[in-house]
Formats: C-alpha cells, structure tokens, sequence
C-alpha cells in the first residue's frame, strides 16, 4: 500500500525493514507479532525517558513507527520502572504467551533491532537513562557505549 | 492495491490518504505531495502552539501515520510557541514550503483544521481551538456547521493485535 507521496512511501518501507527484521529473529511468527513487539517495546523504552529524550529519541525512527511510539504518551506523567523486570511488567504479555513466546525474548530481540538502526551515540544516552539490571536486555554487554556498535543492523 | 500483510500499516495509509485527498480537495490541488507538505507544514504550527500536554491528547485522535508526521522534529521544551496574532502564527508556519507551492498559509490553515475538525472527535477539537487565541480561533472550522462524520472514521483502532484490549 503506498500514499504516492515519496517521502511518506520510503518511511513506510524503512517501517517495514524493521518488522521484518524483528520477523526474522522470532521466526515462525507473523509480521503482526513482530509489530506489536517492536511498538510495546518503544513505548516501555519510551516511558523511560523525560520528554526532551524521549523527543530526540523519536527521531531516529521512520515516521510509521514515530507515531506507533507516540501512541498514548503522556509527557509530563513517565514514570520510569525501576529494575528490568518493572520495565518488562510494562508490556502487555497476552500476545505473546498465547503464541509461545516470553515477553522477555520479544523484547530483547526489539530492542537488537532498534539498536542496530541507530547511531550509537544516542544509545549511550538512551542507556544511561535506563535501570542497570536493564542492560541485560540489551544485545552485547557492558551497554551499548559509542564505540559498540555503528551503522545498520547487524544480525548475528 | 498491494497489502503489507501488516494490518496496522495497511490500515494507517487508508486513513492517511483519506486526509490527503480531503486537504488537496480543499486546496483545490490533484497532488499527494503539495497536499502532504501543506498539510504537514500545519499540523507542526498546530502542535507547537498548544503545548506538549495537549499536543498529546491531540495526537491520541491521530491516525498512526499523521501522528508521526505531527510530531516529526519535536521539541517538548520550545513549545507552546505563544503566538498572539494571526501574523505571527501564520509567519511561523514554514513558509518555504507554501512559497513553493504558491499556497496562502492562510488558506491551507483552514483546509488543514478543517480536515482534522472532519476527522477527529468533535470535542477534541473544541479544546483545541479553545487553546488558540481569540484571533486565531476562526481558522478553525465551527464544529456545529460540518457534516456528521461518517462512523467507520471514528475512533479506528490501529493496534496491530487490535483483540488485546
């Protein structure tokens, strides 16, 4: 489906490059699972952060998903959870049991993907503003500082 | 028309091309793209007007796509803008863009709320235009003069497992 304005038909494309990268790390799954990972886990990194980052943070994202990101925020009420196990308690498990999969591997394989397309200078920010039990949800360890990871996703 | 096989997006370029063809409709323009960058230019003034708070139940009504065009480059911190008069609000839309479509940014103002006043619940956009100034506020369409809304554009829901909740 395209809207015939180019601007707006590449973001559709890059949107879909990012599902079909978390598609491709849970496998068997369908393209709708693979959205509703990506966009639940947005909004949990999201409620993270104060509104000026959660802004700058936006930006990195294709347009489609900047307003499945934005979907319900609420900007002066985040209230950032605690520990990694509060930010996974963010994210609403029914789907993804039903279909066999914890929450935990949904959202770790989110947040590679989101990782991978952005620059690494911002990840280091967006870490920093992240509890640090978190960080075993992120893809390499210690947190992604500036010199871990640039350029597109990589796929191990 | 080719699907994506991800509902949440087929669905959100219905809507959005819906709103196009309304804002071009009112600018009396065939073209997605002027309609788009017209419609884009005020959706940015609308939403750095009214503040982050109400920018964001203003963007609850949004379909996906138009709110990430509405909140594409925002900054939480250099909003509201505060512009008193028509000038200043009309001046600070992005004024490359209606030079470069020879559009009045007047004129494509009042398409664009227009479109959104058709679109969007009633009485979110009451409070909308309540925000705006005494001056700005006949951009706005008067709600009780548009058409009833037909009922498949209400309230659509765009989640990708629109069964959860």
């Amino acid at each position: 489906m395209r809207t015939g304005v180019e601007e707006l038909d590449s973001e559709l494309r890059r949107t879909r490059q990012w599902i079909a990268a978390v598609h491709a790390r849970l496998k068997e799954h369908d393209l709708r699972l693979a959205m509703t990972a990506l966009q639940d886990t947005l909004h949990a990194l999201r409620d993270q952060l104060d509104p000026e980052l959660a802004a700058r943070f936006a930006e990195h994202l294709p347009l489609p998903l900047k307003g499945a990101y934005y979907e319900g925020w609420r900007p002066s009420a985040a209230r950032p959870a605690a520990s990694a196990d509060g930010f996974l308690a963010r994210v609403d498990s029914s789907t993804f049991q039903r279909l066999g999969i914890t929450v935990e591997r949904a959202v770790k394989t989110s947040i590679e993907i989101i990782c991978g397309f952005i620059p690494a200078t911002e990840l280091s920010e967006l870490a920093a503003a992240l509890p640090d039990d978190l960080r075993r949800l992120w893809p390499d360890e210690p947190a992604p500082y500036p010199e871990h990871r640039t350029g597109p996703t990589r796929l191990h | 028309m080719q699907q994506t096989g991800i509902d949440v997006l087929d669905r959100t370029v219905q809507l959005t091309n819906q709103w196009l063809e309304d804002v071009g409709a009112y600018l009396d323009t065939p073209d997605r793209q002027t309609a788009y960058r017209a419609m884009r230019a005020v959706l940015l003034g609308v939403r750095d007007r009214i503040g982050a708070d109400n920018a964001a139940h203003l963007a609850a009504q949004l379909p996906l796509l138009i709110r990430g065009i509405f909140y594409d480059g925002f900054r939480p911190s250099a909003t509201p803008s505060r512009e008193r008069s028509r000038e200043a609000f009309l001046g600070k839309l992005d004024h490359a863009v209606f030079r470069g479509l020879q559009i009045d940014p007047e004129r494509a103002a009042k398409a664009v709320l227009r479109v959104m006043a058709e679109h969007i619940d009633p009485n979110e956009i009451e409070k909308v235009a309540q925000l705006f100034p005494e001056e700005l506020r006949d951009l706005w369409p008067d709600v009780a003069d548009l058409p009833p809304r037909p009922s498949k554009r209400a309230g659509a829901t765009e989640r990708p497992h629109a069964d959860r909740r």
